[in-house]
């Protein structure tokens, strides 16, 4: 049985391909949302226990879709861990602001470390990466 | 044409002196100077220097009593100019009324001109018959002088020279021949006395034939009283006979002869000995009035090229002096500002070219003030000019110290460029530089991610040989990001998106943070990172930004230190605080360490062979504390190790 399912929404292909294999391969099920909006819907009717989001989106920003998901009851409370390499402080403040578990940058972890930060989340247990 | 009367008058001392009147009383020459404040019309032609023209005549405005008796009814006055100075004035009456025409008065301008030269003369001479004691003497030098100071016009200032010499010594013929470096003769020039345009084309000498050469070769007066062979020969190859008596006296400018002064006559025994002192001293002034005139054309020339010169230039030039007032504003600068010439002349620069700082207020800095402090040019970039029509442009400016003769600076010539063009072109290469490198990022933070799930085991067990590759692999790869980052800062520091947010710090903190970071790269080297913690103290910055120039500076450090250590401390001091970052590591000679901190600057040596880098990283560090309003510094001896040193203002 699968760990627990998770959300990627992530504009880029290679980069999908690359963490759905390392998620999949350590036992997640994942989810892909190509868009902003897709991710939206995604999130609303697969009720994912986990939503990993980039910022820098088509159609709808991360941000945007942060804050539409915290504004619908059915998404209210799904964590959202941020994985982008946009590093302005002002949305690492807002997105922290809207309750995210985390804000990592892409560039600066490797897959494995991503994956011991969604599993530490998912028993409850905050750990350093 | 015809007029009843003229008469000429010359400024002498602020006055008006008649020196010549036809058609009048010639009590008319006895009458006292008229001074300025009696006015008049001759007046009003040197006060506007444009020809006065009358038809109906007011006595009341006619100076002169004697000539205000006769009745004229018009008048024409023209001013005596000659190359903008004011010699005299020349005036014309008539007894019935008569309407005078533009030729009309082009024909007076140039005999006034002409009257001018002739005036002097007339002088010159009246002086010397008057006076032939060796003190009088002195005054012809003095109106010699008087007359180069007037006209510095070659011909006209030659041919009353000679005339003046002419006329003191009684003969009928002089010239003048100069020296020619093409073809080494000396040859007679135009204008002279006594001779035709033909003879003195064909007047032409060896510098050692005759009594020019004499005079030429051994700089003395020389007197033929009974010409030589050879000499009458130069005269009458050129077509001159009866030759008698020449007296020769080279001019001279310091110590070199440039041609020989000659008075000709066909007469025998017209000079004496005791004349040729006299004459030495002639010839001496001369020299001065042909160097004179020599400089003063190659001057026109000068100015003539440099005036093509700014005009054809496309930047904007122009000159202010040491009232910070405009002197000179060329055809670019009319074009790129929308201002012309006659607006801006004569006035502050600042009353019309409002420059403006890059958040566009006023630069109120003077650039005379500038120039003046540095002595030196000084390029200003970043500012914006703000053309007639109230639109404002990017520009450089350039402006450079004029000097006077004291060597104090006494104004400045300002360059300026609109640069829209290039601002344009530079924040497309930023964008252009910004859309790759983002457009790079993601392709290597996949492959970093698949390498590091090989390298985790994810794929299965790897061999020895696999392993060590795929490390390589990685290696290459966090390089390329480091290029990418390193490229993307670069970008951010060029246009300014790189912002300082201060906020209250623990510097100690934020060290000691840094260095534990990065003590897994200087255990792998086995060397020792330490730190020194300093005084317990917080200050305002931006911890972001320091941690970037710590990761930096002692990355670097770590990176070039084969053995030893890497130290770390911080220092309070009055106004600032300090961190040095010390290492044993290979060192750098002067010329490296001066270049250091330029962009893709890297120490190329065989012991920095395996060392990989972008050379960004000391220029990003640079500008960073920079922009915190700080200092960077570097000392260091070859093979021994380096010492980088950050200063950044104490605020709390």
């Amino acid at each position: 049985m699968a760990k627990a399912r998770l959300l990627l929404i992530e504009d880029d292909v290679t980069l999908i391909k690359m963490y759905s294999k390392k998620f999949t391969s350590d036992g997640f099920e994942v989810l892909v949302a190509y868009d902003g909006e897709e991710g939206l819907k995604k999130a609303s009717e697969e009720d994912p226990d986990l939503i990993i989001l980039d910022i820098m989106l088509p159609k709808m920003d991360g941000i945007t879709l942060f804050k539409k998901l915290r504004s619908k009851p059915e998404t209210f409370k799904t964590p959202v861990l941020l994985l982008t390499n946009f590093n302005k402080e002002d949305a690492v403040f807002e997105c922290f602001k809207l309750g995210a578990v985390d804000y990592l940058i892409k560039s600066d972890v490797t897959p494995q470390e991503v994956v011991k930060k969604v599993e530490n989340l998912l028993v409850g247990k905050q750990g350093p990466i | 044409m015809k007029v009843d009367a003229g008469t000429l008058m010359y400024l002498e001392k602020g006055a008006l002196v008649r020196k010549a009147a036809a058609g009048l009383n010639p009590e008319v020459l006895k009458e006292p100077p008229i001074v300025k404040e009696k006015g008049g019309y001759s007046w009003q032609a040197i006060e506007t220097k444009e020809p006065v023209v009358v038809l109906k005549l007011d006595t009341s405005r006619i100076a002169s009593k004697i000539v205000a008796q006769e009745n004229f009814a018009s008048l024409v006055s023209v001013p005596m100019i000659s190359r903008g100075v004011i010699i005299g004035v020349m005036s014309l009456f008539t007894k019935t009324e008569r309407e005078f025409t533009q030729d009309d008065l082009n024909l007076f301008a140039t005999i006034a001109s002409q009257a001018a030269s002739a005036v002097m003369t007339i002088r010159a001479t009246e002086l010397l018959a008057e006076n032939n004691q060796k003190l009088k003497e002195t005054a012809t030098l003095n109106e010699i002088s008087q007359s180069i100071a007037t006209f510095f016009n070659f011909e006209e200032t030659l041919f009353s020279t000679l005339g003046i010499i002419a006329h003191s010594f009684n003969v009928s013929m002089a010239f003048l021949g100069l020296f020619n470096h093409e073809d080494k003769l000396i040859h007679a020039v135009k204008p002279a006395f006594g001779f035709s345009d033909k003879q003195i084309f064909d007047l032409r000498t060896r510098n050692d034939e005759g009594v020019t050469g004499l005079a030429f070769c051994k700089g003395v007066p020389v007197l033929e009283d009974k010409v030589s062979r050879e000499t009458q020969e130069i005269f009458e190859r050129a077509g001159v006979k009866g030759i008698k008596t020449v007296l020769a006296a080279p001019l001279k400018i310091k110590s070199q002869t440039i041609g020989v002064l000659h008075l000709v006559s066909s007469e025998a025994n017209v000079f004496q000995q005791k004349d040729i002192p006299f004459f030495k001293l002639l010839a001496a002034q001369t020299a001065v009035v042909v160097n004179s005139s020599m400089n003063y054309q190659a001057i026109e020339e000068e100015r003539n090229k440099d005036e093509v010169l700014l005009s054809s230039i496309g930047d904007g030039v122009f000159a202010i002096d040491k009232n910070a007032e405009v002197i000179m504003f060329n055809g670019a600068a009319e074009k790129i500002t929308g201002f012309l010439r006659e607006e801006v002349l004569n006035k502050d620069y600042q009353d019309n070219l409002i420059f403006l700082d890059r958040t566009k207020k006023p630069y109120c800095e003077s650039l005379l003030e500038i120039v003046k402090k540095s002595e030196k040019n000084q390029t200003i970039g970043d500012l914006y000019l703000k053309k007639r029509n109230g639109d404002m442009f990017p520009t450089i400016v350039s402006a450079a110290p004029i000097f006077d003769a004291a060597k104090q600076v006494s104004g400045s010539i300002i360059v300026f460029r609109d640069v829209t063009k290039e601002k344009e072109v530079e924040q497309l290469k930023q964008e252009l530089i910004s859309i790759a490198t983002h457009e790079l990022r993601t392709p290597i933070t996949g492959m970093k991610g698949y390498i590091d799930m090989i390298l985790g085991g994810d794929t299965g067990e790897l061999n020895g040989e696999t392993k060590e590759i795929i490390t390589e692999m990685s290696a290459i790869n966090q390089r390329l990001a480091d290029l990418v980052d390193d490229l993307l800062n670069v970008g951010r520091i060029e246009q300014g998106r790189i912002e300082i947010r201060p906020e209250k710090v623990d510097l100690n903190e934020v060290i000691k943070e840094t260095v534990k970071e990065l003590s897994i790269q200087a255990e792998k080297k086995k060397l020792e990172l330490t730190f020194e913690e300093g005084e317990n103290f917080e200050i305002k910055t931006d911890p972001e930004r320091i941690k970037q120039v710590l990761v930096n500076l002692i990355g670097n450090s770590i990176k070039y230190t084969k053995q030893g250590y890497v130290k770390v401390a911080v220092k309070k001091e009055a106004d600032k605080i300090s961190v040095s970052v010390t290492d044993s590591g290979i060192g750098m000679s002067k010329e490296q360490m001066s270049r250091l901190f330029e962009k893709f600057y890297r120490i190329k040596t065989v012991e920095t062979r395996q060392i990989t880098g972008t050379g960004l990283g000391l220029w990003i560090t640079k500008k960073i504390v920079e922009m915190m309003g700080g200092e960077i510094k570097v000392t260091s001896e070859l093979g021994k190790g380096s010492v980088f040193t950050f200063s950044l203002p104490l605020i709390y």
